[in-house]
């Protein structure tokens, strides 16, 4: 008689390989996000200004073509970088211009915005749920779970930055006379993912260090909007008082200004001899980001530890 | 299935766990322990949330808090109440069991099957800040059940549940010892682990006091004289005639007319009782033993560890 062996059988299906388990969580608080109608709303002008940036690279290739002055340009954005007296084919200089001024600008101060919107709940909520005795139950380790909550907002960040820009870009390209452009502006697109990374490295590691030292979701967005409130406003004030003779490294008080120095040495348009030193903001951003990491690492790992 | 040797934790100067030691073959066992006891220090170590200070943890041979692969073979059902408000239980379940790596839609069917499992079919799609304290402790054991783990650790698995939920949640862990998969269970409430298992591990203060079975701990305790308390008229008369009867190790009156009597042998004077206090004035109203309690059991183990039994 055959005796059956009815106890514990392991499941033999196949499991979503190790590396990607962090995407479970990424996907979760991707479409949880997504709830928040702000958001939703945000996201969708966010790709406004490509739209008008695009009529930029418009307006320059007809300038090139000689359909239509500088001036035209200069009504379309005062600081467009064009001249009549000398109307020399700097594509790439000015290609990189728009880009900068798309990532730097609307872009920049929209992603304070969504960041701000995101960011707070995703690890304070696990804070305030005591959610890690479920995740860390689990086999998950502490590196995946912060991987996964930090790629929420890489996703957002890229949706509202890197894709608009490259599509920007291809747009460019189809508006030029002909793809012969592409070998004086192949860099631009790795250009473009360089200003993307030194953008949501920093800010989505603070965003998250604050939400991870609070239960109360409030108390992160508003440490988040501070930081850069009070930089911007600190800056500003400095500006004002000394008649905008301010040294270029106090740009290193303001989160917003430093960004953008460095983003504007990622699309090459810090050269000349009158081009600033980008290293100390390099080393803000790098130092932030990694005290940033410091209290995210500790923070997720202390509930259970004392 | 668990192997602890000389397993501590410290919290700083505090003792979570003092140099515990058992190994547990496959099937049910209850942890019972008052609060505060080290229960909960217990399953996070065995959870590999925490990692012993001292000693070595294996959990189905692995060590789990260097080895989290392991705990895809575990679920744990804290104590703590883990609850998102604006997500479905359904929801909820689902993303829990997508952590340990079965796709979307793997994930949905085993969730669902969970907590139609648990009595939560109805109620299931609904967000969970609008659920009773059962319903979230209902959820909260599909999410443990839902990966079809090979060792189930449940802490306090049973608190707010309503009578008939007690009881389906017993039927389930009987059932799912009864599977051959394993089961640890911690609980303060006596009854509550006797009904699902028979198998005892004792902790109190972080130490083991005791372990086996239901018998074995029964026999253990046989020597220390159980605690009754008899409430009476005459009750002076009643502690006379106990006293001269030898039936009593000890004899306290209590206020508002009542003894409480220390004895060996709960069983003889329950029988003898209604043959002395015939024919007297004697009225005995309530007759409760005070060591039915898990308190009094600790009371009575750590009096044996102490050496003064």
């Amino acid at each position: 008689m055959p005796i059956h062996d009815l106890g514990y059988r392991a499941w033999q299906g196949r499991l979503v390989p190790e590396m990607f388990r962090f995407w479970a969580i990424t996907t979760t608080g991707i479409r949880l996000a997504w709830q928040n109608r702000w958001l939703r709303r945000i996201v969708y002008v966010t790709w406004l200004p490509a739209i008008y940036l695009s009529v930029g690279f418009l307006l320059y290739e007809q300038f090139l073509a000689r359909d239509i002055p500088a001036r035209a340009l200069k009504q379309f954005i005062t600081s467009f970088p064009v001249d009549d007296s000398a109307p020399g084919d700097d594509r790439h200089g000015v290609w990189s211009w728009l880009l900068w001024v798309f990532f730097r600008y609307p872009q920049g101060l929209l992603m304070v915005l969504v960041v701000g919107l995101i960011a707070p709940p995703l690890v304070a909520q696990d804070v305030r749920t005591r959610a890690f005795l479920l995740y860390f139950s689990r086999p998950i380790t502490r590196l995946e779970y912060l991987l996964g909550k930090m790629s929420v907002v890489w996703v957002y960040l890229v949706a509202i930055t890197t894709l608009p820009a490259l599509l920007l870009y291809v747009a460019a390209v189809f508006l030029s006379p002909d793809f012969s452009v592409v070998r004086e502006t192949w860099d631009l697109p790795l250009r473009i993912l360089g200003a993307t990374l030194v953008l949501t490295i920093p800010t989505t590691l603070v965003a998250l260090a604050f939400s991870s030292l609070t239960s109360d979701t409030r108390y992160a967005s508003f440490a988040w909007f501070a930081l850069w409130a009070i930089g911007w406003v600190t800056y500003g004030v400095a500006m004002a008082s000394l008649n905008g003779t301010l040294d270029d490294r106090w740009t290193l008080i303001s989160p917003y200004h430093t960004l953008g120095r460095v983003q504007s040495w990622v699309f090459g348009l810090e050269r000349g001899p009158l081009a600033q030193p980008v290293l100390p903001a390099l080393i803000e951003l790098a130092v932030l980001s990694v005290v940033s990491l410091a209290v995210l690492v500790r923070r997720i790992s202390s509930p259970m530890r004392i | 299935m668990i192997h602890l040797e000389h397993a501590t934790k410290l919290y700083g100067p505090v003792m979570g766990v003092n140099d515990v030691s058992f190994a547990l073959a496959v099937g049910g066992y209850g942890l019972l322990g008052p609060n505060g006891s080290g229960k909960s220090t217990l399953l996070n170590l065995i959870t590999g949330q925490l990692r012993p200070t001292l000693g070595t943890l294996r959990v189905l041979g692995r060590d789990p808090a260097r080895q989290c692969r392991v705990l895809r073979k575990i679920g744990y059902c804290p104590e703590q109440d883990v609850l998102y408000e604006k997500v479905t239980g359904f929801e909820f379940v689902r993303y829990l069991v997508r952590l340990h790596g079965f796709s979307a839609r793997e994930a949905s069917a085993r969730a669902e099957r969970a907590l139609e499992r648990v009595g939560m079919a109805e109620a299931m799609h609904r967000r969970m800040g609008g659920y009773s304290r059962g319903m979230r402790q209902r959820t909260k054991l599909a999410q443990a059940l839902a990966h079809d783990p090979e060792l189930l650790v449940l802490d306090e698995p049973l608190n707010g549940l309503d009578p008939i939920g007690r009881h389906d949640m017993t039927e389930l862990l009987k059932s799912w010892i009864r599977s051959g998969r394993g089961l640890l269970l911690a609980s303060h409430i006596l009854h509550e682990v006797e009904a699902i298992t028979q198998s005892f591990l004792l902790i109190c203060g972080g130490r083991l006091l005791a372990s086996g079975s239901a018998e074995e701990v029964h026999a253990l305790l046989a020597d220390v004289p159980n605690q009754i308390h008899i409430q009476c008229d005459g009750a002076a008369e009643l502690a006379q005639r106990l006293v001269a009867e030898g039936a009593v190790e000890s004899v306290r009156f209590v206020d508002g007319g009542g003894l409480v009597v220390g004895t060996r042998s709960p069983a003889n004077l329950y029988a003898r009782l209604p043959e002395w206090v015939h024919d007297t004035a004697i009225r005995i109203h309530q007759l409760r033993s005070t060591d039915d309690s898990l308190p009094a059991l600790f009371a009575s183990l750590l009096r044996i560890h102490r050496g003064e039994r």
